[in-house]
């Protein structure tokens, strides 16, 4: 057996040990009880140091996205629960009035808005025929125009894109782009969460690849989070029966 | 390890990390062994409670070494993932569950400073928002508790080697570069960092924190 490396640990557990000293300590702990036992304690040490500061919360969104992430990469993905549908609430298509000429004078002044808010226009406005997906930034762009708040969705292993507009008067809208087919008999459900209380239903669409926007029967004001989740078809669910496959903040939206 | 993190103006005499006197951390519950195994075992019920167990933990840590709270969401959604992705790897038999978790955070913390070439910031007062939520009256508590312990054990260690393990644990600075900043020998960072590590076990061994969790 190699040399006792007790002394070496507390550097151990930091990471302060080069490339050569860290084989040393591992080699050792390997067929070292006592040393691997006082690793552990140290290590256990090093664990308990931020115990003492001052606690942040993380958003809520965060676990959402946590849960959503890991259920897209489980091998044991939670199982549908069927219940009674709720009545759908409806989602209204918004006409646009924002056609012609004046599109592209608008898209252009959106681009540099939308740089700010970290979305890139410039490779869509050089294409000749607009696409779903510049339909999309063209929709979100206007919104932006518009006035509104707007709060994407992380696009998500369902290649989603999906933001929320809230217009200066309060009014809630759903910007939906091209985004996978939930699937045969299905919807993606759109749930507010405030706190620990019971998701509410914001309403029910469906992915493809033609980009429109909706307006929400419900504001998304006072709520933290929203999530959506595929569901049973046509009429959703009352509560999720999925993990959610998007979510984002809206607490400040 | 060598971390090539810029050193800034040196400041022996500075206290880095001024601790809570508020609302502590600790979320350690009796049926810790129990939620391993579902943990370890793929289920998601698992993952949920680890995290709601020990994200703000983590989350608070990530804070504190990025000081940017949307880097340490990152952070700390990569460090749950990969944890839950490779649970396999947990052993409990070398470490809390806690203390694994830290460490995945703390690693991407410093992975994601070295890869934006951004110094660690230390001063986790400037962006501390609300203290920790926990509907659990007892917990709240038991936690107060065990966090005046690892303060109060903190507190027992002579400054400079409660600073050198702070620049070590939370800026992520190698031992070349702690000497440089406190202006002392590279000897002497090794010996306060075992010395002060030998301390803590010993204070904080007695205060049996994996008993209550």
């Amino acid at each position: 057996m190699t040399e006792h490396v007790g002394d070496l640990l507390p550097e151990y557990v930091l990471d302060l040990l080069d490339e050569e000293e860290r084989r040393q300590v591992e080699d050792h702990l390997s067929s070292c009880a006592d040393c691997s036992s006082r690793a552990a304690e140290t290590e256990d040490t090093a664990g308990k140091l931020p115990l003492a500061l001052r606690p942040i919360d993380p958003p809520p969104a965060l676990r959402s996205r946590v849960m959503a992430a890991a259920a897209q990469t489980s091998e044991h993905p939670s199982r549908a629960a069927v219940q009674t549908p709720p009545p759908p609430i409806q989602l209204r298509p918004r006409p646009r009035s924002w056609t012609g000429p004046r599109v592209m004078a608008l898209v252009a002044a959106a681009a540099v808005i939308l740089f700010v808010v970290g979305v890139s226009l410039g490779r869509e406005l050089q294409r000749p025929k607009t696409s779903a997906m510049a339909s999309y930034r063209q929709l979100v762009g206007t919104s932006v125009l518009h006035g509104d708040r707007i709060r994407s969705f992380p696009t998500g292993s369902v290649g989603a894109h999906v933001a929320l507009a809230v217009s200066p008067h309060g009014a809630s809208s759903l910007i939906v782009g091209p985004t996978r087919p939930a699937g045969a008999q299905r919807v993606y459900q759109l749930w507010f969460i405030h706190g620990r209380r019971p998701p509410v239903s914001a309403g029910i669409f469906l992915g493809g690849s033609v980009a429109h926007r909706m307006s929400l029967a419900r504001s998304v004001s006072g709520f933290q989070t929203a999530a959506v989740t595929v569901e049973p078809g046509p009429r959703g669910s009352r509560q999720p029966t999925t993990k959610p496959i998007l979510a984002t903040s809206v607490a400040h939206l | 390890m060598s971390l090539h993190v810029p050193v800034r103006s040196p400041s022996p005499c500075h206290l880095l990390i001024p601790y809570s006197e508020g609302s502590p951390l600790a979320r350690d519950w009796s049926d810790d062994q129990r939620l391993i195994g579902e943990f370890q075992q793929g289920n998601e019920a698992a993952l949920e409670s680890v995290y709601d167990r020990y994200a703000t933990l983590a989350y608070t840590l990530a804070r504190t070494i990025l000081a940017d709270s949307q880097a340490a969401e990152d952070v700390v959604q990569e460090a749950f993932l990969s944890a839950w992705r490779n649970s396999e790897r947990f052993d409990p038999a070398r470490s809390s569950l806690r203390s694994w978790l830290m460490t995945i955070v703390r690693r991407r913390c410093f992975d994601r400073l070295r890869g934006m070439s951004v110094r660690p910031q230390l001063d986790p007062e400037a962006d501390v928002a609300e203290g920790a939520g926990s509907s659990d009256v007892w917990r709240e508590v038991e936690d107060a508790l065990t966090a005046q312990h690892v303060r109060s054990a903190l507190a027992q260690l002579p400054i400079e080697q409660r600073q050198t393990i702070e620049f070590a644990y939370y800026g992520g600075l190698s031992q070349t570069e702690i000497a440089e900043r406190m202006q002392v020998p590279l000897g002497t960072v090794k010996g306060r960092i075992r010395i002060g590590f030998d301390k803590l076990r010993g204070l904080l061994a007695n205060l049996e924190l994996d008993a209550l969790g």
